[in-house]
């Protein structure tokens, strides 16, 4: 690797982001170019860190020195000295994988970005953000304690608010009737999603909070990663208070809200408000991925501690809400995104339900974890899918960041009949739609298989181990699996014919006639879209090499020999199931959309109980209205009612009250200052008297 | 120089007097004088005396002070120690910031040359507040603090009403002071001594029976909870804090408010701490409910200084947080908590004092006919969603390592859902800065805000300087954790033993 | 010879009739005449205490007789003021002389 790989892939970026404003001043081109220039030589540092994976040991590229001879390998820092509080980074495979992920994604889009935000009033902000989230996603996945990438965690977190309201000060009126202009909607957009993250975050601090406290009552404090599994001790007293499971519960609280998994997920949809590249990087292809990522670090830690203070159950729990929660979140995303009207909206709803798909994944190889004790098969589903989908959905969001540049309108129902006037962009965003629905031989149908076929042994595995609750879940998650997959290639369908192939919308006349005409994106976008392409089709046939990468420094895993994961994946029993997906979703779809011979508008008025279930799909199952009604709502009115009936009725009041009271008794006891002589001489008489009777009593 | 410290109160003392006789002729004057005074009480403190204490030397000063007949029963010390530098420093720097914003802030305003007098005899009294190592030199300090802050109050205020919200503001401070003056003297009947580090202090608080503590426990924590506004004794904050002119309302969330809290850990973590432990989870139900409850109530204010001011209310339930858990890791992130707080709340109420000063004295406070503003005023805006993620506790700022540290001393105290409850109440606190700012400065501008910009340099210069001062701490909180940690580390080594 | 109690009887007496003069009586000459009497009882007090059945203590008689010489003085500027008062109020009365009620 280049020297201080590990460092640099995170830290320049976060030097460029400071440094963009002072560039700024000297150009808005330097401005541009540098800022780009800084993402790639952020790729640059973390791809040099890859093949020292493959190779086991970590060499400088500069020295020649082996600096490691075992992944994973730990470079640390003092922070707070006083406390042992350390900054570091770990080099294995999970961070390594993530880090070239979040770079190599970013520069490709900062790249984009280029010819997307050309012309574009605040660009430094723009570049300031962008540079600072790739390098607060790096940090987050290289990080080698939970403080640290808790730090890269907020980052992100903030980054993102930053550039969902990049555009705050669009005077357009607003899509929704609560604000009065587009910039305050966009505004009230970012800060919903920081809102929204930030609640899963206090999950996962109270939980990196309570680990810390009970390795430092365990005599070792730290929140080191590897020292975590090493010294289990901080386990046996967490399992002693009656808190583990609470505490991996509440962990997991966070990727829920920055992955968008129910019961957060509300905050992705609103989140298209910000640019497309914004979108596309942030919200699909990284940010949203690091709670995968956690899970898919925390995970082998878990197994290890658990194992050897023999207290897998909370391993169980772990793992079956965290695929529960995958399924269910796949499934209910995919609902909506069948009726999105938007195609930015259709494609945050397909996040997160590949997300989920990633959970339920990581969860079943919890579940194996804790049936045979190997949780390699879930893991590698888990982490296969999160880079192919990675792949797919940032070329989907940038052709639709094309499409949406030309034809200046968000909602698909105004597009159509692209096809002709947009070839490249309807060629590669086809590629991307098949690869999400999972057609082969695409990456996202290797990915999708790996994630079933993981599923099945579960369930399989589970009966022959005398589980049959844990068995039976396998096989209900695989079919919620399946139907999600049907309704995977339901949406991709409708959205690739409505955009390219049905016949040109009214709109789009209109703005022909005004002498505005459609054309395909510039060659600084389209050259992304086609190397995204690329990578998709043929990204499926690395599966045997990521193996071998991911599982570098993995003890007693069997990593199958090239051809066989292809055979082993086309012969599975679930290939059925996905021709049966494919056939459930497709067929409809291509009735619907693709040629059209049933118009879905017609379909809905004359059947009742479809029109329901579209309704009810396209209101976000109500949950959104709940939240916003009843819970935000319900809080602000809260804070007015106790604002005005205990603050100011009662403790204000509270305050007259003791005031009054002496100034009453002031008032009174001024009345014996008559100014008569002789009723103060009686006074004294008075006093006389008292004090002899306490002289003779007292 | 062999007497820095002394130096250094003496010279805001004295300035005081001089710049009221320098205002008569010129008011300009007299603000830049005043800044100069405390600039140099700064640098004094920070080139003569801050090298020492970080090299782990004590530095106190002690002078005898009054006895009869040739014998001293009062000694005027002051300590710089490594609790107290950081937070020292912290004042000092803050004050001559909000002087200098001053300058142009109070430029219309009437008796200038008084508000500066006063300003200076304020910034003695929060420096002699926190450097006193004698219990009755800490009382006259203390009372010195609230005289100037009451005239400045109700002079400079900007309600109808600002006597009397200076009066209430007086009124509830003096009362905690009279609680705390007889806590002094029953500590006195303890231990026949008012020093503070002296030996009959701890021999005689060793040997005090439990009930005498328990009173004074509680009578100094009464003072101590109405300066720090802790619920149900906050009343006379939101009024005070948000009708203050912005330079002393910088001054009164920034440092004053934070005395208590130093004052607690001084006071009574240090010397009186196996008492104060025994009611830790007591203080520590006190602490959340003062910081859900600020939050709460920030959430229902459409005028932006109250809502700055209840907002430090809950700010002031985090600090206490740390201190009641009692933990290392809970004292510093308080002690840092307070230099932290600093930075952001006084940066946050400059910004108000910016609105206020280009938009006029109503409609600038008025979150409702706010918006719009980060294109008009682009350097503020930024500043203010620095300072406002400062207070959220995001990384990279200061706001998030205090705050860990405070969660994770509460943490430790074993009281899991307390602690989990202070960390949920941090969604609160995002809640209503992002709205705030949102409100404020995003969206699209309006036309009643087209003449309005980013205000002048000895405005914007002391607001950028804190922005920067987040970030620094924030990416490299050691600067000052150094002395806090073993500090804290210090204190609860006394507890426990 | 007559016992020590007989005299601080006597005194009392005087000291309560001065009292009650004070408290009952509305024109001034009569109240500084009440005064008077207080003054005397003091003295008569002082006297009585402060002669044993062998001698009596120079320093005592002393005092007295200083007081009562002060005494005089205090009457005259009394008097005086009396004076004064009478040609602003145009009454002796003292209940009409209110100025210093709250």
């Amino acid at each position: 690797m280049l020297p201080l790989a590990p460092w640099l892939c995170w830290a320049i970026p976060i030097i460029g982001a400071i440094l963009t404003p002072l560039l700024a001043k000297i150009g808005s081109k330097v401005r541009d170019y540098s800022a780009v220039l800084f993402s790639i030589i952020s790729f640059v540092f973390a791809f040099s860190m890859v093949p020292d994976i493959f190779a086991g040991k970590v060499i400088d590229w500069l020295t020649g020195n082996i600096i490691s001879n075992v992944i994973p390998y730990q470079s640390r820092v003092t922070w707070i000295a006083d406390l042992g509080i350390e900054m570091g980074v770990l080099m294995d495979p999970l961070s390594v994988f993530m880090a070239n992920i979040a770079s190599g994604l970013g520069a490709l889009i900062m790249v984009y970005s280029l010819g997307y935000m050309h012309g574009e009033p605040d660009l430094t902000r723009y570049w300031f953000f962008m540079n600072f989230f790739v390098g607060g996603m790096v940090l987050l996945v290289m990080a080698n304690n939970l403080l640290q990438m808790f730090i890269g965690w907020e980052i992100v977190g903030l980054c993102s608010y930053a550039l969902i309201g990049f555009w705050h000060k669009k005077k357009e009126p607003s899509p929704v009737p609560d604000y009065e202009t587009e910039g305050e909607y966009n505004a009230m957009c970012g800060m919903k999603a920081f809102i929204t993250t930030r609640i899963g975050d206090v999950a996962l601090l109270i939980a990196i909070l309570t680990i810390y406290v009970y390795t430092w009552k365990a005599g070792n404090p730290t929140f080191n990663f590897l020292e975590l599994e090493e010294h289990v001790e901080w386990a046996r007293l967490l399992v002693a208070s009656g808190l583990l499971v609470p505490t991996v519960i509440l962990l997991f609280g966070g990727p829920i809200g920055k992955s968008a998994q129910f019961p957060l997920h509300v905050w992705l949809p609103e989140a298209m408000a910000g640019p497309t590249t914004v979108s596309a990087l942030i919200h699909a292809a990284t940010m949203v991925k690091a709670g995968v990522y956690l899970v898919a670090r925390v995970l082998p830690i878990f197994v290890e501690v658990f194992t050897m203070i023999n207290f897998t159950s909370a391993l169980y729990t772990f793992s079956m809400v965290v695929a529960c929660i995958g399924a269910f979140t796949a499934f209910l995303a995919a609902t909506m995104g069948m009726v999105a009207r938007e195609v930015k909206k259709v494609l945050a709803y397909s996040t997160i339900s590949q997300i989920g798909y990633m959970m339920l994944a990581l969860g079943i190889g919890g579940l194996l974890g804790y049936v045979v004790g190997e949780i390699a098969e879930g893991y590698y589903a888990g982490t296969f899918h999160l880079m192919s989908h990675a792949v797919f959905k940032a070329l989907l969001f940038l052709s639709a960041g094309a499409v949406l540049h030309s034809t200046r309108t968000k909602d698909m129902f105004e597009m159509g009949g692209l096809k002709q006037y947009m070839p490249i962009t309807y060629k590669c965003m086809l590629f991307g739609a098949l690869s999400l629905a999972g057609i082969p031989p695409l990456s996202g149908f290797w990915s999708k298989e790996t994630i079933f076929d993981a599923a099945w042994v579960l369930a399989q595995e589970a009966y022959s181990h005398g589980y049959t609750f844990i068995g039976m879940t396998g096989y209900i998650l695989l079919f919620i699996a399946v139907i999600t997959a049907a309704m995977t290639l339901f949406y991709s369908i409708r959205m690739i014919a409505i955009i390219f192939i049905w016949p040109k919308s009214e709109y789009l006349k209109e703005m022909e006639r005004k002498g505005e005409h459609i054309h395909e994106a510039p060659q600084i976008m389209w050259v992304p879209l086609v190397i995204l392409t690329i990578v998709s089709i043929v990204g499926g046939f690395f599966a045997p090499l990521f193996q071998v990468f991911m599982f570098q420094g993995w003890e007693g895993v069997e990593i199958h020999a090239s051809v066989e994961i292809f055979i082993r994946t086309l012969f599975s029993p679930t290939i059925l199931m996905t021709l049966g997906a494919f056939a459930l979703g497709g067929i409809p779809a291509y009735y619907f959309y693709w040629s059209r011979k049933i118009d879905p508008g017609e379909f809905l008025e004359k059947h009742n109980f479809f029109r329901m279930v579209h309704s009810f799909f396209y209101n976000r199952w109500y949950i959104n209205d709940f939240y916003m009604k009843v819970l935000v709502g319900g809080f602000i009115k809260l804070s007015v009612v106790i604002y005005k009936f205990f603050e100011q009725a009662v403790v204000d009041r509270f305050n007259y009250a003791v005031a009054w009271i002496v100034r009453r008794f002031t008032e009174l006891f001024r009345k014996t200052h008559t100014g008569d002589l002789n009723y103060n001489m009686i006074a004294v008489m008075l006093g006389i008297i008292v004090m002899l009777l306490l002289l003779l009593f007292g | 120089m062999s007497s820095p410290l002394l130096i250094m109160i003496m010279l805001l003392i004295i300035g005081a007097p001089i710049t009221y006789v320098v205002g008569k002729w010129s008011t300009k004057a007299a603000g830049w004088l005043s800044f100069i005074f405390s600039l140099v009480s700064l640098a004094i403190f920070s080139i003569f005396v801050v090298p020492d204490v970080l090299e782990g030397k004590l530095y106190v000063e002690e002078y005898a002070w009054a006895g009869p007949f040739g014998a001293t029963f009062l000694t005027f010390g002051l300590r710089a120690d490594n609790l107290s530098t950081p937070i020292v420093g912290m004042v000092l720097l803050l004050c001559t910031l909000a002087a200098l914003y001053s300058i142009e802030y109070m430029s219309h305003k009437h008796n200038q040359e008084l508000y500066f007098a006063l300003l200076l005899i304020y910034i003695a009294g929060i420096a002699g507040v926190i450097l006193a190592t004698n219990l009755v030199q800490f009382y006259i300090f203390w009372e010195l603090m609230l005289i100037p802050s009451w005239l400045l109050i109700a002079r400079w205020g900007t309600s109808e009403k600002a006597q009397l919200i200076a009066f209430k503001y007086f009124m509830y401070t003096h009362l905690g002071a009279i609680c705390i003056l007889l806590a002094i003297v029953a500590t006195w009947s303890l231990t026949t001594t008012f020093d503070l580090y002296s030996e009959e202090m701890i021999k005689g608080i060793a040997a005090a029976s439990t009930s005498t503590l328990n009173l004074i426990v509680a009578l100094f924590m009464l003072g101590f909870a109405v300066k720090m506004a802790l619920f149900p004794l906050h009343n006379w904050l939101p009024d005070t804090y948000a009708e203050a002119p912005a330079p002393i309302s910088v001054i009164l969330s920034g440092v004053m408010s934070e005395c208590g809290v130093y004052a607690v850990a001084r006071i009574l973590l240090t010397f009186f701490g196996t008492t104060f432990t025994v009611y830790s989870m007591t203080f520590m139900v006190i602490a959340v409910v003062t910081m859900i409850y600020g939050g709460i109530l920030a959430l229902a204010q459409t005028d932006l200084k109250r809502l700055f001011a209840y907002s430090s209310i809950s700010q002031m339930g985090y600090m206490f947080l740390g201190l009641a858990s009692a933990t290392t890791y809970g004292i510093a992130g308080s002690m840092f908590h307070i230099v932290n707080h600093a930075i952001f709340k006084g940066l946050l109420f400059m910004v108000a004092g910016v609105l206020v000063y280009q938009i006029g004295p109503v409609k600038g406070r008025d979150m409702n006919q706010l918006g719009g503003l980060a294109g008009k005023m682009p350097a503020t805006a930024t500043i203010t969603l620095i300072a406002g993620l400062a207070m959220m506790g995001t990384p990279p700022l200061n706001g998030f390592v205090s705050e860990f540290l405070i969660f994770t001393g509460a943490f430790s105290t074993g009281h899991f859902f307390i602690a989990a409850l202070a960390v949920i109440s941090t969604v609160i606190t995002a809640g209503y800065i992002l709205w705030m700012v949102r409100k404020v400065f995003f969206g699209p501008p309006k036309e009643a805000f087209e003449n309005v910009k980013d205000p002048p340099l000895t405005m914007l210069a002391p607001m950028a300087f804190l922005a920067f001062l987040a970030v620094l701490l924030g990416f490299y909180p050691d600067l000052v954790l150094r002395m806090l940690v073993p500090a804290a580390k210090e204190i609860e080594s006394l507890i426990g033993g | 010879m007559i016992e020590l109690y007989w005299y601080l009887g006597a005194s009392a007496i005087l000291y309560l009739i001065g009292l009650y003069c004070l408290a009952t009586k509305r024109n001034l000459i009569k109240l500084i005449i009440g005064i008077e009497i207080l003054i005397n009882a003091a003295h008569l007090n002082f006297i009585a205490l402060g002669t044993t059945a062998t001698g009596f203590d120079p320093l005592t008689h002393t005092y007295v007789i200083i007081s009562i010489g002060v005494g005089a003085g205090v009457i005259a500027l009394a008097l005086s003021l009396t004076l004064l008062v009478y040609r602003h109020y145009g009454t002796l009365d003292v209940r009409k002389m209110r100025r210093l009620k709250w």
